[in-house]
């Protein structure tokens, strides 16, 4: 199991950061035969036709491939709907637990997961095919203290007098702080 | 030297008597000041000149302070700084340590006992400030806020503070650790040792 990507967004959906972090030889995009999906051929020998890559440019201003962007987007419609239904919370739950949303939906074998806070919110993509349903719970609640760390440096990073609010996030210590739990979280699954 | 310690034990004292607050607060009512001024005069040279002169305001009235209450912690008139270097350790670990709560260190005195550095490994005013990136076009004018020293509050404070007993300095900051250095560092030059005088249009005919 591994965080494959995390979207920080605002209270409107406008996004504020969004990063991913599989390796470049990430395995998720393989069709049936075990051949890459870029220029190889399906089932029904027919050309398969790559997704557009992101020019350099697009890259830098938002460090996410667009499959992840993809799947975040209908992520974050699911969070929107669940949001407004307003029957998402755990009755007594307290603090971090009060924001954790949870399962959105599941796209390939990515599943992404809801943390909602006064002013954000926080979308993540895992990569993993765990059916136990401990390993699950356990996992989720790790999950759930990742995106309170990352709530907690993105509220650090907005009191740097210099960065405006409401606009993307450009704190090189956020985004560091944010890689290295990322890493923490990844490092447990292998 | 035994000064050096007395000023330690002085330091620590006179921080655990004075009324504190809380460090966000301060942290972020600089951060505001700062940027105010940023967006007012646009020229980070301009700011840097006007960060000095509300600098050099706080250190004359700071002194009247530190000097009043130095003889309750036994920095009396009893030990009266004799040469640059005692005054350079009762600033870095009295007065900063007294208004800042944080301790600062005095050397790099240079060859003619003329100026000294103070380094100070944390500074209270910069906490969580990151300077924006250059080739931002989103500043107004893009304007280059490396020339800008965030922390140049110190250097008028330690201006305006050492006029008031007569010494007149140049301060300017060398090291930041805003721009990347480990420290930071505020290198103090004496210009003049001023003499006591009411000035000349007292003087007598």
């Amino acid at each position: 199991m591994s965080l494959a990507a995390l979207s920080v967004l605002s209270r409107q959906g406008t996004p504020l950061y969004l990063r991913d972090y599989a390796d470049d030889d990430s395995n998720l995009f393989f069709d049936l035969n075990g051949q890459s999906a870029d220029g190889g051929s399906d089932l029904f020998e027919d050309e398969m036709i790559p997704v557009e890559e992101m020019s350099s440019k697009q890259k830098d201003e938002w460090p996410c491939q667009l499959d992840y962007q993809f799947v975040l987007h209908s992520a974050c419609q699911r969070l929107d709907d669940v949001l407004r239904e307003n029957k998402w919370k755990a009755p007594g739950a307290s603090g971090m637990d009060a924001c954790w949303v949870g399962f959105l939906c599941l796209s390939d074998n990515l599943r992404a997961y809801g943390y909602v806070t006064t002013n954000t919110r926080y979308i993540a993509l895992i990569e993993d095919s765990i059916e136990n349903i401990q390993l699950q719970k356990a996992r989720n609640s790790e999950l759930c203290v990742l995106m309170a760390n990352a709530h907690r440096f993105y509220t650090e990073s907005l009191l740097n007098p210099f960065a405006s609010l409401h606009s993307k996030i450009t704190s090189k210590r956020f985004e560091s702080n944010v890689t290295s739990l990322v890493n923490d979280f990844n490092g447990y699954g292998r | 030297m035994s000064s050096k310690s007395q000023a330690v034990q002085a330091g620590q004292t006179l921080w655990a008597k004075m009324p504190k607050a809380n460090a966000e607060l301060f942290a972020l009512t600089y951060g505001s000041l700062v940027t105010e001024l940023v967006r007012d005069y646009e020229d980070p040279i301009e700011v840097n000149a006007q960060l000095d002169r509300i600098g050099h305001s706080i250190g004359v009235r700071c002194v009247d302070e530190f000097l009043s209450k130095a003889d309750v912690a036994g920095m009396g008139s009893a030990t009266r700084c004799s040469n640059l270097r005692d005054t350079a350790e009762v600033l870095a670990k009295v007065g900063f340590k007294m208004f800042l709560g944080t301790g600062a260190e005095a050397g790099g005195f240079s060859q003619d006992q003329r100026s000294f550095s103070i380094y100070l490994q944390d500074n209270p005013l910069s906490t969580f400030v990151e300077l924006p990136q250059h080739g931002d076009d989103h500043q107004s004018g893009g304007d280059d806020l490396r020339k800008l020293k965030y922390s140049n509050l110190y250097c008028g404070v330690i201006r305006g503070a050492l006029e008031q007993v007569n010494l007149k300095v140049e301060c300017s900051i060398v090291r930041d650790t805003l721009k990347g250095d480990e420290v930071n560092e505020i290198r103090v030059e004496l210009k003049e040792v001023l003499a006591d005088g009411a000035g000349d249009d007292y003087k007598d005919e």
